[in-house]
Protein backbone atom coordinates (compact mmCIF):
# COMPACT_ATOMS: atom_id res chain seq x y z
CA UNK A 1 0.00 0.00 0.00
CA UNK A 2 1.09 3.44 -0.67
CA UNK A 3 0.96 6.40 1.58
CA UNK A 4 -1.87 7.84 0.58
CA UNK A 5 -5.12 6.46 3.01
CA UNK A 6 -8.04 5.30 1.43
CA UNK A 7 -10.84 5.22 4.08
CA UNK A 8 -13.99 3.07 4.04
CA UNK A 9 -17.11 4.90 4.60
CA UNK A 10 -20.09 1.69 4.55
CA UNK A 11 -19.95 1.30 1.00
CA UNK A 12 -17.95 3.98 -0.12
CA UNK A 13 -14.50 4.76 -0.12
CA UNK A 14 -12.83 8.08 0.65
CA UNK A 15 -9.24 9.70 -0.51
CA UNK A 16 -8.07 12.37 0.22
CA UNK A 17 -4.84 13.27 -1.42
CA UNK A 18 -3.08 15.69 0.97
CA UNK A 19 0.28 15.28 -0.55
CA UNK A 20 2.33 16.35 -3.20
CA UNK A 21 1.53 13.74 -6.15
CA UNK A 22 4.71 12.63 -7.80
CA UNK A 23 3.81 10.07 -10.86
CA UNK A 24 4.29 6.65 -8.60
CA UNK A 25 2.70 7.97 -6.21
CA UNK A 26 -0.41 8.53 -8.21
CA UNK A 27 0.58 5.04 -9.98
CA UNK A 28 0.80 3.35 -6.55
CA UNK A 29 -2.69 4.87 -5.10
CA UNK A 30 -4.60 3.84 -8.45
CA UNK A 31 -3.43 0.36 -7.70
CA UNK A 32 -4.39 0.67 -4.10
CA UNK A 33 -8.56 1.90 -4.70
CA UNK A 34 -8.80 -0.89 -7.30
CA UNK A 35 -7.61 -3.50 -4.63
CA UNK A 36 -9.68 -1.85 -2.12
CA UNK A 37 -12.97 -1.60 -4.35
CA UNK A 38 -12.06 -5.15 -4.59
CA UNK A 39 -11.53 -5.99 -0.84
CA UNK A 40 -14.40 -3.92 0.57
CA UNK A 41 -17.30 -4.30 -2.76
CA UNK A 42 -17.63 -0.62 -2.64
CA UNK A 43 -19.72 1.00 -4.65
CA UNK A 44 -18.16 4.55 -4.75
CA UNK A 45 -15.29 5.99 -4.87
CA UNK A 46 -14.89 9.64 -3.81
CA UNK A 47 -11.57 11.47 -4.71
CA UNK A 48 -10.77 14.85 -2.85
CA UNK A 49 -8.13 17.13 -4.43
CA UNK A 50 -8.89 19.93 -2.55
CA UNK A 51 -5.12 20.33 -1.08
CA UNK A 52 -3.82 19.66 -4.79
CA UNK A 53 -1.85 22.77 -5.61
CA UNK A 54 -2.53 21.78 -9.81
CA UNK A 55 -3.62 18.63 -12.14
CA UNK A 56 -0.92 18.34 -14.95
CA UNK A 57 -1.92 16.12 -17.91
CA UNK A 58 0.11 12.96 -15.85
CA UNK A 59 -2.44 13.45 -12.84
CA UNK A 60 -4.99 14.05 -15.16
CA UNK A 61 -4.81 11.11 -17.17
CA UNK A 62 -4.51 8.44 -14.17
CA UNK A 63 -7.04 10.08 -12.72
CA UNK A 64 -9.01 9.33 -16.23
CA UNK A 65 -8.01 5.75 -16.61
CA UNK A 66 -8.87 5.37 -12.51
CA UNK A 67 -12.43 6.02 -13.07
CA UNK A 68 -12.28 4.09 -16.08
CA UNK A 69 -11.03 1.28 -13.97
CA UNK A 70 -13.53 1.45 -11.17
CA UNK A 71 -16.42 1.74 -13.27
CA UNK A 72 -14.84 -1.60 -15.34
CA UNK A 73 -15.23 -3.25 -11.40
CA UNK A 74 -18.75 -2.10 -11.28
CA UNK A 75 -18.16 0.77 -8.76
CA UNK A 76 -18.30 4.66 -9.77
CA UNK A 77 -15.38 7.27 -9.19
CA UNK A 78 -16.52 11.02 -7.90
CA UNK A 79 -13.98 13.62 -8.46
CA UNK A 80 -14.44 16.34 -5.83
CA UNK A 81 -12.71 19.45 -4.53
CA UNK A 82 -10.82 21.22 -8.03
CA UNK A 83 -10.32 24.99 -7.14
CA UNK A 84 -11.36 27.44 -9.24
CA UNK A 85 -6.93 28.46 -10.07
CA UNK A 86 -6.65 24.60 -10.50
CA UNK A 87 -9.84 24.25 -13.22
CA UNK A 88 -8.70 27.02 -15.06
CA UNK A 89 -4.76 26.01 -15.47
CA UNK A 90 -6.53 22.27 -16.63
CA UNK A 91 -8.90 23.41 -19.46
CA UNK A 92 -6.24 25.98 -20.60
CA UNK A 93 -3.63 23.35 -20.86
CA UNK A 94 -6.24 21.70 -22.59
CA UNK A 95 -7.31 18.73 -20.76
CA UNK A 96 -11.17 18.28 -20.31
CA UNK A 97 -10.94 15.30 -17.45
CA UNK A 98 -12.41 12.75 -20.05
CA UNK A 99 -14.57 10.62 -18.37
CA UNK A 100 -14.35 11.88 -15.23
CA UNK A 101 -17.25 12.86 -13.05
CA UNK A 102 -17.33 15.80 -10.92
CA UNK A 103 -18.91 17.69 -7.88
CA UNK A 104 -18.00 20.72 -5.79
CA UNK A 105 -16.87 19.00 -2.58
CA UNK A 106 -17.28 15.59 -0.67
CA UNK A 107 -21.16 16.35 0.74
CA UNK A 108 -22.01 16.50 -2.91
CA UNK A 109 -19.48 13.43 -3.92
CA UNK A 110 -21.53 11.76 -1.28
CA UNK A 111 -25.29 12.60 -2.95
CA UNK A 112 -24.21 11.92 -6.57
CA UNK A 113 -22.74 8.59 -5.51
CA UNK A 114 -26.64 7.76 -4.20
CA UNK A 115 -26.01 8.33 -0.20
CA UNK A 116 -26.29 11.00 2.02
CA UNK A 117 -25.43 11.87 5.88
CA UNK A 118 -28.22 11.49 8.70
CA UNK A 119 -28.79 11.04 12.19
CA UNK A 120 -29.28 8.12 13.62
CA UNK A 121 -32.43 7.56 15.81
CA UNK A 122 -31.72 4.68 18.29
CA UNK A 123 -29.60 5.51 21.24
CA UNK A 124 -25.70 4.69 20.38
CA UNK A 125 -23.44 3.43 23.70
CA UNK A 126 -21.46 6.25 24.62
CA UNK A 127 -22.71 8.81 22.26
CA UNK A 128 -25.37 11.52 23.14
CA UNK A 129 -29.17 11.07 21.26
CA UNK A 130 -29.50 12.25 17.72
CA UNK A 131 -30.79 15.14 19.03
CA UNK A 132 -28.40 16.33 21.11
CA UNK A 133 -25.66 15.45 18.12
CA UNK A 134 -27.71 16.72 15.65
CA UNK A 135 -25.40 14.83 12.99
CA UNK A 136 -24.20 11.54 12.30
CA UNK A 137 -23.91 8.67 9.71
CA UNK A 138 -26.69 6.42 8.31
CA UNK B 1 19.66 32.13 -10.27
CA UNK B 2 18.04 28.96 -9.27
CA UNK B 3 18.60 25.63 -10.91
CA UNK B 4 16.87 22.19 -10.55
CA UNK B 5 19.06 19.07 -12.61
CA UNK B 6 16.16 16.81 -13.68
CA UNK B 7 16.67 12.55 -13.83
CA UNK B 8 14.24 11.68 -11.88
CA UNK B 9 10.23 11.72 -11.42
CA UNK B 10 10.96 13.36 -7.73
CA UNK B 11 13.14 16.09 -9.93
CA UNK B 12 9.94 17.08 -11.87
CA UNK B 13 8.12 17.69 -8.33
CA UNK B 14 11.56 19.84 -6.72
CA UNK B 15 11.03 21.68 -10.17
CA UNK B 16 7.34 22.94 -9.14
CA UNK B 17 8.36 23.52 -5.85
CA UNK B 18 11.21 25.87 -6.98
CA UNK B 19 8.84 27.61 -9.13
CA UNK B 20 6.33 28.01 -6.64
CA UNK B 21 8.37 29.21 -4.57
CA UNK B 22 9.88 32.35 -6.56
CA UNK B 23 6.48 32.60 -7.80
CA UNK B 24 5.04 33.20 -4.61
CA UNK B 25 8.05 35.47 -3.64
CA UNK B 26 7.40 37.61 -6.71
CA UNK B 27 3.84 37.83 -5.61
CA UNK B 28 2.36 36.23 -8.39
CA UNK B 29 -1.67 36.13 -7.74
CA UNK B 30 -3.34 32.32 -7.11
CA UNK B 31 -4.13 31.94 -10.54
CA UNK B 32 -1.09 32.82 -12.38
CA UNK B 33 1.02 30.57 -9.81
CA UNK B 34 -1.10 27.56 -10.51
CA UNK B 35 -0.25 28.45 -14.13
CA UNK B 36 3.59 28.86 -13.47
CA UNK B 37 3.21 25.12 -11.49
CA UNK B 38 1.14 23.61 -14.23
CA UNK B 39 3.59 24.60 -16.98
CA UNK B 40 6.07 23.91 -14.84
CA UNK B 41 5.25 20.13 -14.55
CA UNK B 42 4.45 19.96 -18.32
CA UNK B 43 8.22 21.02 -19.40
CA UNK B 44 9.80 18.56 -16.39
CA UNK B 45 8.23 16.00 -17.14
CA UNK B 46 9.13 16.36 -21.23
CA UNK B 47 12.89 16.49 -20.31
CA UNK B 48 12.70 13.21 -17.45
CA UNK B 49 10.46 11.61 -20.50
CA UNK B 50 12.15 12.23 -23.73
CA UNK B 51 15.55 13.43 -22.96
CA UNK B 52 16.05 11.32 -19.27
CA UNK B 53 17.75 14.31 -18.06
CA UNK B 54 18.44 17.89 -17.94
CA UNK B 55 17.96 21.23 -16.34
CA UNK B 56 15.37 23.78 -14.59
CA UNK B 57 17.10 27.37 -14.75
CA UNK B 58 14.73 29.87 -13.02
CA UNK B 59 14.98 33.50 -12.38
CA UNK B 60 13.56 36.93 -12.08
CA UNK B 61 13.74 38.68 -14.57
CA UNK B 62 12.59 42.64 -15.56
CA UNK B 63 11.77 44.22 -19.09
CA UNK B 64 12.82 47.91 -20.24
CA UNK B 65 9.91 49.21 -18.96
CA UNK B 66 11.18 47.86 -15.09
CA UNK B 67 8.29 45.13 -15.04
CA UNK B 68 9.24 42.00 -13.31
CA UNK B 69 8.42 38.86 -14.17
CA UNK B 70 9.92 34.96 -13.73
CA UNK B 71 11.90 33.25 -16.49
CA UNK B 72 11.91 29.13 -16.28
CA UNK B 73 14.57 26.93 -19.28
CA UNK B 74 13.90 23.64 -19.50
CA UNK B 75 17.12 22.72 -21.18
CA UNK B 76 18.39 19.08 -22.20
CA UNK B 77 20.63 17.16 -24.39
CA UNK B 78 18.35 14.29 -25.76
CA UNK B 79 17.24 13.58 -28.91
CA UNK B 80 15.95 17.04 -30.22
CA UNK B 81 12.65 17.34 -31.70
CA UNK B 82 12.64 16.59 -35.02
CA UNK B 83 9.23 18.94 -36.65
CA UNK B 84 8.64 21.73 -34.03
CA UNK B 85 5.45 22.24 -35.89
CA UNK B 86 4.19 19.49 -35.45
CA UNK B 87 5.25 19.04 -31.75
CA UNK B 88 3.33 22.67 -30.86
CA UNK B 89 0.36 21.46 -33.15
CA UNK B 90 -2.68 20.89 -30.50
CA UNK B 91 -4.30 17.49 -32.34
CA UNK B 92 -0.46 16.00 -32.70
CA UNK B 93 -0.58 13.25 -29.52
CA UNK B 94 2.21 10.69 -28.97
CA UNK B 95 1.52 7.12 -28.41
CA UNK B 96 1.22 7.41 -24.81
CA UNK B 97 -1.08 10.20 -24.83
CA UNK B 98 1.22 13.26 -24.12
CA UNK B 99 1.76 16.13 -26.44
CA UNK B 100 -0.50 18.34 -24.86
CA UNK B 101 2.41 19.74 -22.86
CA UNK B 102 4.15 22.31 -25.34
CA UNK B 103 1.41 23.98 -26.58
CA UNK B 104 -0.41 24.06 -23.20
CA UNK B 105 2.58 25.53 -21.34
CA UNK B 106 1.83 28.27 -24.53
CA UNK B 107 -1.02 29.06 -23.42
CA UNK B 108 -0.36 29.18 -19.58
CA UNK B 109 2.38 31.02 -20.03
CA UNK B 110 2.55 34.69 -21.72
CA UNK B 111 6.41 34.10 -23.88
CA UNK B 112 6.93 31.15 -24.46
CA UNK B 113 10.35 29.58 -27.05
CA UNK B 114 11.48 26.87 -27.96
CA UNK B 115 14.80 25.69 -29.78
CA UNK B 116 15.89 22.37 -30.76
CA UNK B 117 18.46 20.43 -32.70
CA UNK B 118 18.37 16.45 -33.55
CA UNK B 119 20.63 14.80 -32.08
CA UNK B 120 21.85 17.94 -29.72
CA UNK B 121 18.89 18.65 -27.22
CA UNK B 122 15.67 21.21 -27.18
CA UNK B 123 15.54 24.14 -25.06
CA UNK B 124 12.25 25.49 -23.95
CA UNK B 125 12.14 28.80 -21.97
CA UNK B 126 8.82 30.44 -20.82
CA UNK B 127 7.96 33.42 -19.03
CA UNK B 128 5.41 34.92 -16.88
CA UNK B 129 5.11 38.72 -16.28
CA UNK B 130 3.92 40.01 -12.92
CA UNK B 131 0.21 41.88 -13.90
Amino acid sequence: MGEIPILQIGPLLLVTIQTELHDRLAEQLQEDILQRVRETEAEGVLIDITALEMVDSFISRVLSETAQMVKVMGARMVLVGLQPEVTMALLELGLKLTGIETQLDIDSGIRRLGYHLAAVDEEVPGLPGAGERGHGTG
Amino acid sequence: MERVDIHSEEDIVRARQCARDLSLSLGFSLVDKTRIATATSELARNIFKYAREGRMEAEEIRDEQGRRGLRLAFIDTGPGIPDIEQAMDEGFSSADGLGQGLPGSKRLMDEFHIESAVGEGTRVEVIKWLK
